[in-house]
C-alpha cells in the first residue's frame, strides 16, 4: 500500500480533521467579526484601496479588538499542537491500519506520553541544526542580506527534521522503539538521512503541505477588503491536511528502521 | 533632527523585525565584491556659481569663524581653538558676548539638558560609564585692532585677556567686553578650548573609533534688534540657533581617519602619520564634522553638487538607494522652496550601535540612518516601506533648507523648524511618487497611504496641548513632541493646502521660502504669507455648491494655538414620506375644507416614487470648526457634493424626491487634521449594508487560524 492510498483508506479521520479546524477557524474568527461589527455599527468604511489603513485606524481606537485578534491566532495555534501532538497516536495508527476495522484505536491514546517524549528529544537536534543552518547563512550573508536560497535551505532543513520526527513517532507507535530514551528521536535524524526513498517524498508533501499555508496567507491578504475568497483559503485547509496526513503515511509505510540491528 | 516614524504603525512596522528570523534565512545572493565607485572632486568653492546659488544677501554674514581641531583619538578630545569675528548688523549697543558651550549639557546629572531628557536621548540613557561630555575654556583673548584699545596705555597690536565665566547652566557662557560695540562695529575675540567628546548621545560623541564632533567650539549666540541676546540654555529638545557666517576650520586627526565635514575641504597633507585637513565653508551657521577608518566613500552629483556619503562597509549596497533619494529630494525642494546656494552634501551613515548621532542636520552635512535589512525580492514582492533610512534622508535633506536656509528659532518655534520640515518632507514625497496620497508601506497588494499614516501620527498626542509653544514646554513625559511639532505640523499644513487648494499653497510657500533665505524667520511670517497667498477668506465650496469660506488666519490660530479637535461624524440618515398638504385647511370663508387621510398611509416607501425625502443630519463632534464637503449618494446612483460651513454643530439638509442610499463626510479626504474617519460614512440603516471591515477583518483571522493550523507539526 502505498502513502497516498492509506490516507484515502481513512476518509473518517479525514473528515474528524477537516471539520475540527474549519470549524474551530470559524469559531475564533467570529468573535472577531462581531467585535469589529459591533465596534463600528453604526457605520460603514469605503474601501478604495485603503483597508489596512483603515483596519489600522479601527485597531489603534479598539485595543481590545488587537487583544481579540491575537487571541484568535493564539487559540489556532494551541489547538494546531493539540490537532498535530495529541492525536498523533491515534492518525499513526490509523494509518497503519488504513482499511482495517478501526478496533485498535481506542488503544492508541496510551502512546501518547511517548510520543510527547520522543517530541520533546526531538526539539533538541532540531533546534541545534536551525543553529548551525542560520549561523552558517549568517556568516556567509551578513547584515541581514539573506536571500531567497537561504529560505530555501531553512525549508529543506525544517523539511528534513519533520521526516525524522514523523518517523521517530511511528517507531514509537508502532514499532516497540524505546519509548523514553533519547536515541529514539536521534537516531531518526540518522534514518531520514539514509533513507532517500522516505525522506524525499516526506519533504515533498511537508512542502505541499507549507505551500497551501502560504497560498492561504498570500489569497487571504490581497483578497482582503476586496472580494471574498474565504472558500478559496478554506479549500486550501483541507489540501494542507491532506499533504500533512500523506506526510504521516509516508513514515507509516517505511516501516521499521532497516539499519537497526 | 530624527524624524518621527508614525507611531500608531508600530505593529506594522514589526513586521520589520522579521530581522530575527533573518538570521536563520540567509546565504548566498548579494556580496558582490567592492565595486569601482565613481567618484567626484571636491569642489573649488564652497558656494555653486552665481548663475546657480540664488540670491546670497550680503548682510546676512554676521559671524565668521576660524577654527582649529585636533583630534585624541584615544581620549575622544579635541583640542581646539577659535577666532570669532562678529559685526553687530543691529541697532543696539552691547557690552558683553554670550557662547554657547552645548557639550557641557552632557557633563554631569544635573545640566539642564540631563534633566530634562531623563538623562536620555530618543531612550538610549548616557552610558553607565560615566563618559561624560563637556567643553573647558582655557582663554578668551580679545584680538587687538583700532577700535579696541583694552587702554590708552596699552600697545594697540597686542591681544587682551577678557573675563569670562560659565552661567549657572554650564551650557551657557558670558565674555565680558572691555568697551561697548556700537551698530556697525566689529569685534575679534580668539578663544582656546578642550572639546570632550561624550559616548555617542543626542547627536554626538564618539563610539569605538567613529566620532562625531558636533558643537565642539564655543558658538556665538544671535543678537536680535527686538530681544537683545539670544542664547537659549541647552534642554533636550532644544536644538541650535547661530548666525550666518563664513567658516575656514583646520582638522588634525589620525591619519587612518576618513574624515566628512561641513563645506568643502581645500588643503590635505600628511605628517608624521596625522592627516591635516583644510575645510571652508560660505554662508553657514555651523560646522559639524565627522571621522572614522571604517567609512567607504560613495560619491555622487545633482547639478554640479557634488553628494558625498561616508557609509560603513556592510551597508554600502543601500548607498544608492540613499543618493536616488537625495536626488529627487534636490528636485523638489529647488523647484519649492528655491535654489540650494551650497556646493556640497555630505551624508554620514553612523556605525551600528552609534544610532543616536544618526538623522541629525548640519550645514551641507547630515547624519542618516540604515534602511530596514529586507532583501530585494522582499521589497519587490512581499513588504516594502519608506519609513525607515529613506525618509531620514529625506528628513534631513529638508533641514538643509527648514533650518540649514531658513534659520528659524527651533527652540522657540520648533513647528517652524521640525514641523515645516515634516511638511516639505511629504510634498517632496508626493512629488517623487507622481501621487498626492503616495504609499507609504505595502504588504503584497495592500497599502497604507501617506495620509493614513499621517491620521495615524497625529491621533490623540497630536491634540494634547497647543502647538505653537517652545520646545522647553513639551515635556518628555507627555510623549507628544513628534506627534504634535512635527505630525501636526504637517497635517494641520497639508489640510490646509488640501483645502484651500494647491497650486496657491505652494505659490504661497515659496514666497515665504524666498524671503526667509539667509535669515532668521518668524512662525508669524508664514502665517501673513499664507493669509496673503491664499486670501484671507478664499471660497472653498465644492463645485456646484453655494460658496464656503474658510477664514484663513481663523485656521492658523485653531490649529497652532488651541487642542482643537477636527471630528465630523454622520449622525444620521433618514428616508421618509414627501409630507404633502392633506388634512383640515380653511377655505375663503373660514370654512374647515378636506380631512382626507396622508397618500402614503400603509404604503411602503418603495411604493411611494417620487414623493419621498431623503434628509442627512450631520454633526461637527470637535471644536475646530473647517468647512466640509458631504457627499450624498441617491438611491437611483446619482450623487451630490456640498460644502457646510458648520458655524452650528449639528447639520440637517434634505431632498425631496430622493432617497439616500449614503453619506460620506470628507470625501476626498482633504482634512487629514482628522483622524477618527471611522465614523465619516454611513448608509441608510434600513439597507443592512456590510460595514465593510467585520467581513475582511473576520476572514483575515479566519484564515490566519487555518493558516496557522496549516503549518502542523
Ligand atoms: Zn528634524
Amino acid at each position: 500500500m502505498n502513502a497516498l492510498t492509506r490516507v484515502w483508506r481513512a476518509p473518517r479521520l479525514i473528515l474528524l480533521l477537516i471539520v475540527v479546524q474549519l470549524a474551530t477557524a470559524v469559531w475564533l474568527s467570529a468573535a472577531v467579526r462581531d467585535a469589529i461589527g459591533r465596534a463600528l455599527e453604526p457605520y460603514s468604511i469605503l474601501m478604495d484601496g485603503r483597508f489596512l489603513g483603515l483596519a489600522i485606524a479601527l485597531l489603534r481606537d479598539h485595543p481590545e479588538l488587537a487583544a481579540g485578534y491575537l487571541q484568535a491566532l493564539t487559540g489556532s495555534l494551541v489547538i494546531s499542537l493539540v490537532i498535530w501532538i495529541l492525536i498523533s497516536p491515534t492518525v499513526i495508527t490509523r494509518l497503519a491500519t488504513a482499511g482495517q476495522a478501526p478496533a485498535t484505536l481506542p488503544s492508541a491514546g496510551r502512546h501518547l506520553p511517548a510520543v510527547l517524549a520522543v517530541t520533546l528529544w526531538h526539539l533538541v537536534p532540531r533546534a541545534i541544526l536551525l543553529a548551525i543552518v542560520g549561523a552558517a547563512t549568517k556568516t556567509l550573508m551578513p547584515h541581514g542580506n539573506w536571500g531567497l536560497a537561504g529560505l530555501a535551505l531553512t525549508a529543506v532543513t525544517l523539511a528534513f527534521c519533520t521526516c525524522a520526527l514523523d518517523l521517530a513517532r511511528c517507531h514509537v507507535v508502532l514499532h516497540g522503539a524505546r519509548r523514553w530514551h533519547y536515541s529514539t528521536a536521534l537516531r531518526a535524524f540518522g534514518e531520514a538521512s539514509r533513507r532517500p526513498r522516505v525522506l524525499l517524498p516526506s519533504m515533498v508533501w511537508s512542502f505541499a503541505q507549507w505551500g497551501c499555508t502560504i497560498a492561504m496567507l498570500v489569497i487571504a491578504i490581497n483578497a482582503a477588503g476586496a472580494g471574498s475568497t474565504i472558500w478559496v483559503v478554506r479549500a486550501l485547509a483541507v489540501l494542507g491536511i491532506l499533504f500533512g496526513l500523506t506526510r504521516i503515511a509516508v513514515a507509516v509505510e517505511a516501516g521499521p528502521d532497516p539499519g537497526r540491528t | 533632527m530624527r524624524p518621527v516614524s508614525v507611531q500608531r504603525l508600530v505593529s506594522i512596522q514589526s513586521l520589520v523585525s522579521i530581522r530575527a528570523s533573518a538570521l536563520l534565512l540567509t546565504l548566498c545572493l548579494g556580496c558582490s565584491g567592492a565595486p569601482e565607485l565613481p567618484r567626484f572632486p571636491e569642489p573649488t568653492s564652497a558656494l555653486r556659481p552665481e548663475t546657480q546659488r540664488g540670491i546670497v544677501p550680503a548682510d546676512a554674514r554676521i559671524t565668521d569663524y576660524e577654527l582649529e581641531g585636533r583630534l585624541d583619538a584615544e581620549q575622544h578630545r579635541v583640542e581646539g581653538s577659535a577666532r570669532v569675528t562678529w559685526r553687530n548688523t543691529t541697532q543696539r549697543t552691547v557690552d558683553s558676548l554670550p557662547f554657547h558651550l552645548y557639550l557641557n549639557g552632557f557633563r554631569a546629572e544635573d545640566t539642564a539638558w540631563m534633566r530634562t531628557s531623563g538623562g536620555a536621548h530618543r531612550n538610549h540613557p548616557q552610558n553607565s560609564e560615566g563618559t561624560w561630555g563637556y567643553i573647558d575654556i582655557h582663554s578668551v583673548q580679545l584680538e587687538a585692532s583700532p577700535l579696541f584699545v583694552a587702554d590708552d596705555t596699552e600697545d594697540p597690536r597686542t591681544a587682551v585677556d577678557l573675563p569670562w565665566r560659565e552661567d549657572d547652566e554650564p551650557s551657557t557662557m558670558t565674555v565680558d567686553l572691555p568697551r561697548p560695540v556700537g551698530p556697525g562695529e566689529t569685534i575679534t575675540v580668539h578663544l582656546g578650548f578642550t572639546a570632550q567628546l561624550p559616548r555617542v548621545i543626542a547627536r554626538t560623541g564618539y563610539l569605538d573609533e567613529f566620532h562625531a564632533v558636533a558643537q565642539w567650539f564655543p558658538k556665538l549666540g544671535v543678537l536680535e534688534d527686538e530681544a537683545g541676546w539670544q542664547a537659549h540654555t541647552f534642554t533636550v529638545q532644544d536644538e541650535f540657533y547661530a548666525d550666518f557666517g563664513n567658516y575656514k576650520v583646520m582638522l588634525d586627526v589620525p591619519e587612518r581617519m576618513v574624515v566628512g565635514a561641513t563645506g568643502v575641504r581645500t588643503a590635505e597633507e600628511i605628517v608624521d602619520g596625522r592627516k591635516r585637513l583644510t575645510y571652508e565653508a560660505e554662508m553657514v551657521h555651523d560646522f559639524a564634522w565627522m571621522a572614522d577608518p571604517n567609512f567607504v566613500e560613495h560619491h555622487g552629483e545633482w547639478q554640479g553638487i557634488r553628494i558625498r556619503q561616508l557609509i560603513q562597509p556592510e551597508h554600502i549596497a543601500d548607498a544608492d538607494a540613499h543618493l536616488a533619494a537625495t536626488v529627487s529630494a534636490f528636485e523638489s525642494y529647488q523647484k519649492r522652496f528655491g535654489p540650494y546656494p551650497w556646493s556640497s552634501l555630505t551624508i554620514i551613515h553612523a556605525p551600528e550601535g552609534a544610532e543616536d548621532a544618526g538623522g541629525m542636520e548640519y550645514p551641507t552635512l547630515f547624519t542618516t540612518s540604515d534602511m530596514a535589512p529586507l532583501p530585494p525580492w522582499v521589497r519587490n514582492h512581499l513588504f516594502d516601506e519608506k519609513m525607515s533610512g529613506l525618509f531620514t534622508t529625506l528628513h534631513e535633506f529638508g533641514h538643509q533648507y527648514f533650518q540649514g536656509l531658513f534659520a528659524s528659532r527651533e527652540h522657540l518655534e520648533p513647528w517652524l523648524d521640525e514641523g515645516m520640515n515634516t511638511t516639505s518632507n511629504l510634498l517632496a514625497a508626493i512629488d517623487r511618487a507622481g501621487s498626492e496620497d503616495p504609499v507609504v508601506i505595502r504588504l503584497l497588494s495592500q497599502e497604507i497611504l501617506l495620509s493614513d499614516s499621517l491620521s495615524n501620527g497625529i491621533a490623540r498626542r497630536g491634540f494634547l496641548e497647543p502647538l505653537d509653544r517652545p520646545a522647553s514646554a513639551f515635556r518628555r513625559i507627555v510623549r507628544n513632541y513628534g506627534s504634535t511639532v512635527y505630525m501636526r505640523t504637517a497635517a494641520l499644513m497639508l489640510t490646509l493646502r488640501n483645502v484651500a487648494g494647491h497650486e496657491a499653497f505652494d505659490r504661497a510657500l515659496r514666497i515665504y521660502s524666498d524671503e526667509a533665505r539667509f535669515r532668521h524667520p518668524r512662525g508669524s511670517e508664514l502665517e501673513a504669507t499664507l493669509v496673503a497667498g491664499l486670501g484671507e477668506r478664499p471660497n472653498v465650496a465644492a463645485a456646484g455648491s453655494a460658496p464656503v469660506h474658510l477664514d484663513v488666519q481663523e485656521y492658523l490660530d485653531q490649529a497652532l494655538r488651541t487642542t482643537h479637535e477636527i471630528d465630523f461624524e454622520v449622525y444620521s440618515i433618514d428616508n421618509r414620506p414627501l409630507r404633502g398638504k392633506t388634512g383640515w385647511h380653511r377655505d375663503d370663508n373660514g370654512t374647515l375644507q378636506g380631512g382626507e387621510p396622508p397618500p402614503y398611509l400603509d404604503k411602503k416607501l418603495d411604493e411611494l416614487g417620487d414623493a419621498v425625502e431623503g434628509r442627512v443630519a450631520v454633526r461637527r463632534a470637535g471644536a475646530f470648526q473647517i468647512p466640509v464637503d458631504i457627499r450624498v449618494v441617491f438611491e437611483d446612483g446619482s450623487s451630490e457634493t456640498l460644502t457646510w460651513d458648520n458655524q452650528e454643530t449639528i447639520g440637517v439638509f434634505s431632498w425631496p424626491g430622493q432617497k439616500i442610499h449614503q453619506v460620506t463626510l470628507d470625501p476626498e479626504h482633504k482634512l487629514l487634521l482628522e483622524w477618527d474617519r471611522l465614523d465619516n460614512m454611513a448608509y441608510d440603516p434600513d439597507l443592512g449594508e456590510e460595514d465593510g471591515l467585520s467581513r475582511p477583518l473576520g476572514d483575515l483571522t479566519e484564515a490566519m487560524s487555518l493558516a496557522v493550523m496549516g503549518l502542523g507539526l
